[in-house]
């Protein structure tokens, strides 16, 4: 009888890219009038955990590295099944890049303890750089399956999923305590229990970590403990589209189109 | 084997549906139903409802109806079949046993106000094409325009037409800007916690908002959904204020049109609220108009299959009825169509596109409005 | 101090299949070689590769570092974090360039935090500053809608993974000199993962191809002219989604959200009203061309030619003039 332990889900929030605006005099991003939301990969991590426990046992931690007002969509995790949850929030950590956002993560991991799998989501509709999860596999010393559809088995001591790869799928095994990110889309996230989620408002305690608490000083974290630095910004507008109405008979018309594409 | 009654349950449907008892299934509601087959049967729901042996089976299958309401309708007795319905889902959702789309679809109300995934760019779009045609400032009406229309520029016609013929009519017309749904598609997803918070949201921020005494909107699910919880305004569907209109004068009818239509009624508008006159008046108001009535009409209408959830859950019913509804309508021999709701205007066009027919689709405004020119 | 010294780019393969980004990567290795007067180093794990090896060895690599073993024959992340290890402690390449594809961005990742080193994600260009010879790149982010310059503070190898497509593989006149490595064999057999099943189709990968035709819901499912115009042209046959649900072809097909992007240089989409999450998977596409009969569908904001009309017409007509057809 499989039984699993602590499943560890990474939930990051995120600004709705299409809602960023970018300063062009300051060149800066300006995030502060874009809705938020929770990664969408990350829903789906949520959804496979949540998943596996129905399935499998264990308990479900959501771990996030953010600001403090993460907490409202932290809830609405918990809201969807999840068991607990943990912030790490520090002002110290403000600029941290994906090398350090992984150090953090595997270090709060770490204090959490007793966990047979960690489950992210594949990337970030911001940062988008994908870095993180085999990033704090590594940290951890654990092994790591990238895009991960759906987990076909669980034994003792390994599990077996499937993964995405170009073309087609691979089955694959690894062993538990093992990293598992998932693919963007491949469930659909249950819809939080609204009387749940107005429970966790009034009655759920998020735990809240500091860097101290995970034994990191300051520069081992931020802009200081970062190994990549931005040093200019730019906006790539949208590709506007020409909209031109091609008129005409269809043989006008395809005539007209073959030209313009060099089709022929 | 006799069915054994569960009695608890059965006292807890009489509270919630106390008509229940009055059923003596006579069968007219599962002859009328568009959906009746041998895994979907409305009279054996109510008589098993009564028992209280509602089972999974039950669960799974009461996601496809449309909650048309001709059952409701046409029943003698008055029961509130309808209603049944949304409290087996209500039971279904608590057992976990619905269509996993309602997911999808409830997580994008959540996060864009709307279960199309609309985003803010096209409410962007939006706004940009209506903020020199309205006026904010102390309108008589105002608009509440439903969210399918967001992203769809064709349904942003039809608000147009109606903007024009109010006007005409001498009307001051502003516009709800929230572009937020009416909750309409929660209330059919038996989300009740959900339904209660986004709609107590919604009626804050239109109540904050909205400074005249009459909205009028362009869907009857809009309609219907707004009056349950939006109190001290007047709601109606622009069916109903412009046959006022026509009636006390205010809107002269002026220009022919030589034409054989025929008209749909919008289930939400005929049956639930029982507007059946009103568009045909309308209508008939249009020298040269012929109006042939469809096979069934009134109350009898047959469903475009959106209802009930089913134009964002896309149920294996949906498609079928649109299509077997256009069928209907090329019957009758009209060159067009018209329609009362976005919805089944959407319906309605999309089984157009796939069945390659003559017939053409349009709102009644929007007809309207082109007869009337400028 | 210059300990670590040259460009070294990993050259990825999967059950004996070359992936052709790693060539563009190289190319652009090359480049970055011949101005900085570093030494650019292929390196390719695998099994039976003499075929890639030969491959690869044309693409502007100084040196083909191969490591040829049955356990690599398939990505492996551990096996391939272990060798890869290997083979930088050995060489110390300052620099260490991947495509941006799913099996080397994840083994980017792993590498990066066991050298504590920078890597740039999917980037869009990669160069080398002139003063600090430091690794400069473009990193897109937010749906690519902003772009950022990013450089590498610290740590070696300078890692970059490059988006496929930036850069062009270009044969280059000279042949690389190969170099077969071994390796410790507990570091192959160092895996907790282990391949179960594997299954690929020949299929077209609509993510790459430079001609796609869509089908949307006006075709009712018809598609026949549809793939006689794709056939013409040259060009990949994708749907929307109602296609898809309607089992007319395998969800591989599918474009959107919770489909394919494509990054055709011309896309054409025949009957598809151009819903959001269709539309995403279409935007970054060349040149669009539209055909619906609804003047007022939302596709006719996503496409630079748009053409109202029945898309059956505008097919026969263009199958007819391109000289098929019947």
């Amino acid at each position: 009888m499989v039984a699993l332990k602590n499943i560890i889900v990474a939930m990051k929030v995120t600004p709705k890219p299409e809602e960023i605006r970018f300063d062009p005099v300051t060149k800066t991003v300006d995030r502060s009038k874009a809705t938020n939301e929770i990664n969408p990969a990350d829903k789906n991590a949520l959804e496979l955990a949540l998943q596996l426990k129905e399935k499998y046992g264990g308990k479900v931690i959501i771990l996030s590295m953010g600001p403090p007002f993460w907490d409202q969509f932290i809830k609405m995790g918990i809201a969807m099944g999840a068991d607990d949850a943990v912030l790490v929030s520090d002002r110290a950590l403000g600029g941290s890049d994906a090398f350090v956002t992984s150090k953090v993560l595997a270090a709060a991991i770490k204090k959490i303890g007793d966990y047979s799998l960690v489950i992210t989501g594949e990337e970030s509709e911001d940062g988008s750089t994908g870095q993180v999860p085999p990033g704090i596999a590594e940290w951890l010393g654990i092994p790591a399956v990238t895009y991960v559809s759906q987990v076909v088995d669980a034994t003792e001591d390994s599990i077996i999923v499937r993964r995405t790869i170009k073309g087609g799928y691979e089955i694959v095994k690894v062993k538990i305590p093992a990293l598992l990110s998932v693919e963007l889309g491949v469930n659909t996230p249950r819809f939080p229990d609204f009387e749940r989620l107005q429970w966790a408002q009034s009655e759920f305690k998020l735990t809240i970590w500091g860097i101290k608490n995970l034994g990191l000083t300051e520069d081992e974290v931020g802009f200081k403990g970062s190994l990549t630095a931005v040093t200019e910004l730019r906006e790539l507008r949208p590709r506007e589209r020409l909209r031109q109405f091609i008129e005409g008979s269809p043989e006008e018309i395809a005539r007209e189109l073959i030209k313009r594409l060099g089709l022929k | 084997m006799p069915v054994t009654v569960n009695f608890g349950l059965r006292e807890e449907l009489l509270k919630v549906v106390p008509t229940l008892s009055l059923c003596y299934q006579c069968g007219t509601c599962s002859t009328y139903c568009p959906i009746t087959d041998e895994s979907y049967n409305i009279r054996l729901l109510v008589k098993k409802a009564q028992l209280g042996v509602v089972d999974n089976r039950d669960f799974k299958v009461i996601w496809d109806c449309v909650t048309c309401g001709t059952c409701q309708a046409l029943c003698p007795n008055n029961v509130e079949i309808v209603n049944l319905v949304e409290v087996i889902r209500t039971m279904a959702m608590k057992s976990k046993v619905f269509p996993t789309k309602i997911n999808e679809v409830l997580w994008k109300i959540y996060e864009n106000q709307n279960p199309w995934g609309y985003t803010v760019t096209d409410k962007r779009r939006f706004t940009a094409q209506f903020s020199g045609l309205i006026n904010n400032e102390n309108p008589d009406v105002v608009i509440y325009p439903c969210c399918l229309s967001v992203g769809d520029p064709r349904l942003q016609r039809h608000i147009k037409a109606l903007i024009k013929v109010l006007t005409k009519a001498g009307l001051k017309v502003g516009m709800y800007m929230g572009l937020s749904c009416c909750g309409d598609i929660i209330e059919h997803t038996g989300n009740k916690a959900f339904y209660e918070e986004y709609t107590t949201k919604l009626r804050d921020a239109i109540m904050n908002n909205v400074k005249a005494p009459v909205i009028v909107t362009l869907s009857p699910h809009c309609e219907y959904s707004l009056r349950k919880y939006l109190k001290g305004v007047k709601i109606v569907h622009y069916v109903e204020l412009i046959d006022e209109l026509i009636r006390t004068g205010k809107l002269k009818v002026d220009k022919k049109a030589d034409i054989t239509v025929t008209y749909h009624d919008p289930c939400y508008l005929s049956k639930h609220q029982k507007v059946i006159e009103e568009p045909r008046r309308v209508i008939t108001s249009i020298p040269g108009v012929r109006l042939v009535e469809m096979e069934h009409s009134r109350e009898k209408s047959l469903c475009c299959g959106a209802g009930g959830g089913g134009i964002a859950l896309e149920t294996r019913v949906s498609t079928e009825l649109s299509k077997r509804r256009l069928k209907e309508a090329i019957n009758t021999g009209a060159s067009v169509v018209l329609t009362a709701c976005t919805y089944c205007f959407r319906m309605l066009e999309d089984a157009n596109k796939v069945m390659r027919t003559n017939l053409k689709v349009m709102d009644l405004v929007e007809f309207l409005d082109s007869v009337l020119g400028d | 101090m210059s300990e670590w010294r040259g460009i070294s780019v990993f050259i990825e393969q999967d059950n004996g299949e070359l992936e052709r980004a790693s060539l563009e990567v190289l190319t652009r290795a090359s480049e970055l070689g011949r101005k900085f007067n570093e030494e650019v180093l292929g390196v390719l794990l695998g099994h039976e590769t003499d075929n890639l090896v030969k491959e690869a060895s044309r693409y502007g690599a100084d040196k083909l570092i191969v490591v040829d073993h049955p356990d690599l024959r398939h990505y492996n992340s551990d096996a391939y974090t272990e060798v890869m290890s290997y083979i930088i402690n050995k060489y110390k390449p300052r620099y260490l360039l991947l495509p941006a594809t799913r099996n080397s961005r994840d083994l980017a990742g792993r590498l990066a935090v066991r050298f504590r080193a920078c890597l740039s994600a999917h980037v869009i260009m990669v160069d080398i500053d002139e003063k600090d010879r430091k690794l400069v790149t473009a990193v897109p982010g937010f749906g690519g809608n902003i772009v950022a310059t990013v450089v590498c503070t610290g740590g070696k190898p300078e890692m970059a993974t490059v988006s496929p497509g930036t850069y062009e593989a270009r044969v280059s006149d000279k042949e690389a000199t190969v170099i077969k490595e071994t390796v410790p064999a507990d570091f192959v057999g160092r895996r907790r993962i282990e391949l179960v099943e594997k299954s690929v189709s020949p299929m077209p990968d609509l993510s790459r191809a430079e001609k796609v035709v869509v089908a949307g819901l006006g075709t009712g499912g018809d598609l026949e002219l549809i793939k006689e115009f794709a056939n013409l042209i040259g060009a990949a046959v994708g749907v929307t989604r109602p296609l898809a649900d309607m089992g007319i072809v395998p969800r591989d097909y599918q474009i959107g959200t919770t489909g394919v992007s494509l990054r055709a240089k011309v896309a054409f989409v025949f009957g598809a009203s151009g819903a959001p999450h269709f539309v995403y998977g279409i935007r970054d596409c060349g040149t669009i061309v539209a055909v619906n009969t609804d003047r007022e569908a939302p596709i006719f904001e996503n496409c630079d030619y748009c053409v109202v009309a029945d898309l059956f017409d505008i097919l026969k007509a263009l199958t007819k003039e391109l000289g098929g057809g019947k």
